[in-house]
C-alpha cells in the first residue's frame, strides 16, 4: 500500500468517525483534553496497523478496544504527546473548551468505578451484547452482568430522581 | 430501561470542542511507523552482528552506544549557554528548531535547563536532542528529531513535548525511557530508588536501606487509584543514596506491586513540610480529580 493511499483512507476514516470515537473516550474519562489524548494515541496505533485492519474492516473496533482498555485514571507513558508547540502558543491551537452542559446522569456515570463505567459504555450505550462486552473487556460474562446490575441501579436512581 | 438508558446517555453530553487537525494525527502516525521500521532494522542489524558478518552500520541505533547504554548513561549536558537563543523570525508556537546546517536553535525567551545531545545516536545529517526547558512559565520536556523515514527522501522534523512528571525521577530518565520505548523496547528504569518490594506472602515491605517514617495500609485513595479489593498503601520514606524523603503510594494488582513516588522536598510541588495526614489528603484529592500523582 502506498503512503498516499494509506493517508487518504486513514484521513477519510478519521473525518467520519472521530466525533463518535472521541465521545466514547470522553464517556470513559470525563475530560475532553484527556479524551483527545486517548483518541490520538489510539489513532496513531491504528495508522501503523492500517493496511491489515482496513482490509479486515476492523478499524473502528480496534480503536474502540484501545480506548476502553486504556488505563484511564493513571498511566505512565501514554501521555507523551506529539504536538508541534507549547500549549496555547500553537497556531493550530484549538478553541477554548465550551461550557459543557454535563447532565447529572453523566456525572453519575463518571462517579462509577472504571470497570462499571466501561461496561455501561459498551453494553448500554454502544449496545454490545453481554458476550461481546465480556470479550472486549477480557472479563467473564457473569462479571459483565454484575457490573451492569450495580451500575444501572445507580444510574437509574439518578434518572428517577429528576 | 436499556433503551431509555441508551438514549439518556447519548443525550447526556455533547460532541466537545473542535478536533485536532487530521494532519497532526497523520504526522504522529508516520513517525510511529518510521520508528517501528527503524526498530525492525536495528533488530536485523543486531542479528547480523551476532553472526559476525561484518555488517556495515549506518542507521540510527547501529553505531555508538547501544540502547541499554543510553538508558544507563544519557550524558546530560546542563547547558543554558550551550544552545544560544537565535533572534530570527519565529513562527507562532515555534520554540526550538534545527537550522539548515543542522544547528539547534532556541527561541529567545526560552530557558534551557538541561540538554541531552543525540539521545537516539543518529548519524549526521540526522540529529536528535532532548531539552528540559521553560518558556513563558511553562516547564516542558521536549524531544526533537530530524531524521529520514525508511525508504523516503529528505529529513523530517519531529517534536514531542510533555509536561514534566513524577513518573520519572528526572529528565534524563524520562528521555532514556522514551528512547527505549520508541525503539520497541520495554522502557528504562524510572530512576526512583526501589523502596518497597512484595514478599512471597503478598506483603509489601521496605527494601534494604529504606527507612519507613510513617505508613498506612488503608490510605483510602479511591476507585480511581485502585478498584475495591486491591491492596493499597501509602508511606513516608527516607531512601536512596541521597536519603531523600519520598511520599509513596502503592497498589498490588495481579501479583504486581506498583509504586508511585513523589519527592516532598521539591519546592515546586508545595509539599515541603507537609504532614503525613496532609500528604494523604492531597493524594486523595489528586486521584478524585483524575489528575493522579504522576
Amino acid at each position: 500500500m502506498s503512503r498516499a493511499s494509506r493517508d487518504e483512507e486513514f484521513s477519510d476514516f478519521v473525518a467520519a468517525r472521530q466525533t463518535h470515537l472521541r465521545r466514547i473516550a470522553y464517556a470513559l474519562c470525563g475530560d475532553w483534553h484527556r479524551a483527545d489524548d486517548l483518541l490520538q494515541t489510539a489513532l496513531v496505533k491504528l495508522y501503523v496497523a492500517w493496511p491489515r485492519l482496513h482490509r479486515d474492516g476492523r478499524e473502528e473496533a480496534y480503536v474502540r478496544q484501545i480506548l476502553v482498555q486504556a488505563n484511564i485514571d493513571e498511566s505512565r507513558r501514554p501521555w507523551r504527546r506529539e504536538r508541534p508547540g507549547l500549549d496555547g502558543l500553537d497556531p493550530s491551537a484549538r478553541d477554548p473548551l465550551p461550557v459543557e452542559e454535563r447532565s447529572a446522569l453523566f456525572d453519575a456515570l463518571q462517579s462509577l468505578p472504571l470497570a462499571q463505567r466501561r461496561v455501561v459504555v459498551l453494553r448500554h450505550w454502544l449496545g454490545l451484547s453481554v458476550e461481546e462486552t465480556a470479550r472486549e473487556l477480557g472479563i467473564a460474562p457473569g462479571t459483565v452482568k454484575s457490573h451492569s446490575s450495580r451500575a444501572v441501579e445507580r444510574l437509574q436512581a439518578v434518572l428517577t430522581a429528576r | 430501561m436499556t433503551d431509555t438508558l441508551h438514549d439518556e446517555l447519548d443525550a447526556a453530553f455533547g460532541s466537545g470542542p473542535a478536533h485536532r487537525p487530521v494532519e497532526v494525527t497523520l504526522g504522529a502516525g508516520r513517525r510511529a511507523l518510521r520508528r517501528r521500521r527503524v526498530s525492525a532494522l536495528a533488530g536485523a542489524v543486531a542479528v547480523a552482528a551476532v553472526l559476525g558478518t561484518g555488517f556495515a552500520v549506518s542507521s540510527p541505533g547501529g553505531q555508538g552506544r547501544s540502547t541499554s547504554e543510553i538508558a544507563a548513561d544519557p550524558s546530560p549536558m546542563p547547558s543554558p549557554t550551550s544552545v544560544p537563543a537565535v533572534d530570527e523570525e519565529w513562527s507562532k508556537g515555534e520554540v526550538v528548531r534545527y537550522a539548515d546546517d543542522g544547528t539547534l536553535q532556541v527561541r529567545p525567551g526560552v530557558e534551557v535547563h538541561e540538554r541531552i545531545e543525540n539521545p537516539y545516536d543518529f548519524v549526521p545529517p540526522e540529529r536528535s536532542d532532548a531539552l528540559d526547558l521553560t518558556f513563558r512559565g511553562q516547564r516542558t520536556w521536549a524531544i526533537l528529531t530530524l531524521d529520514r523515514a525508511a525508504g523516503e527522501e529528505g529529513l523530517q522534523f519531529g517534536a514531542s513535548m510533555a509536561t514534566p512528571s513524577n513518573g520519572w525521577a528526572d529528565f534524563a530518565h524520562y528521555v532514556a525511557d522514551q528512547v527505549s520505548v520508541d525503539r520497541g523496547g520495554s522502557g528504562a528504569p524510572s530512576g526512583w530508588p526501589g523502596t518497597l518490594r512484595l514478599t512471597a506472602e503478598g506483603e509489601v515491605v521496605p527494601t534494604s536501606g529504606t527507612e519507613v517514617l510513617q505508613r498506612t495500609d488503608d490510605p483510602r485513595l479511591g476507585d480511581r487509584f485502585a478498584p475495591p479489593g486491591v491492596p493499597t498503601g501509602a508511606a513516608l520514606l527516607r531512601a536512596g543514596e541521597e536519603r531523600r524523603e519520598l511520599f509513596v503510594v502503592w497498589r498490588v494488582e495481579g501479583g504486581v506491586l506498583e509504586v508511585v513516588t513523589t519527592p516532598i522536598d521539591d519546592p515546586s510541588a508545595n509539599l515541603v513540610g507537609a504532614t503525613f495526614a496532609e500528604l494523604l489528603s492531597w493524594a486523595r484529592g489528586q486521584y478524585a480529580s483524575g489528575e493522579g500523582l504522576r
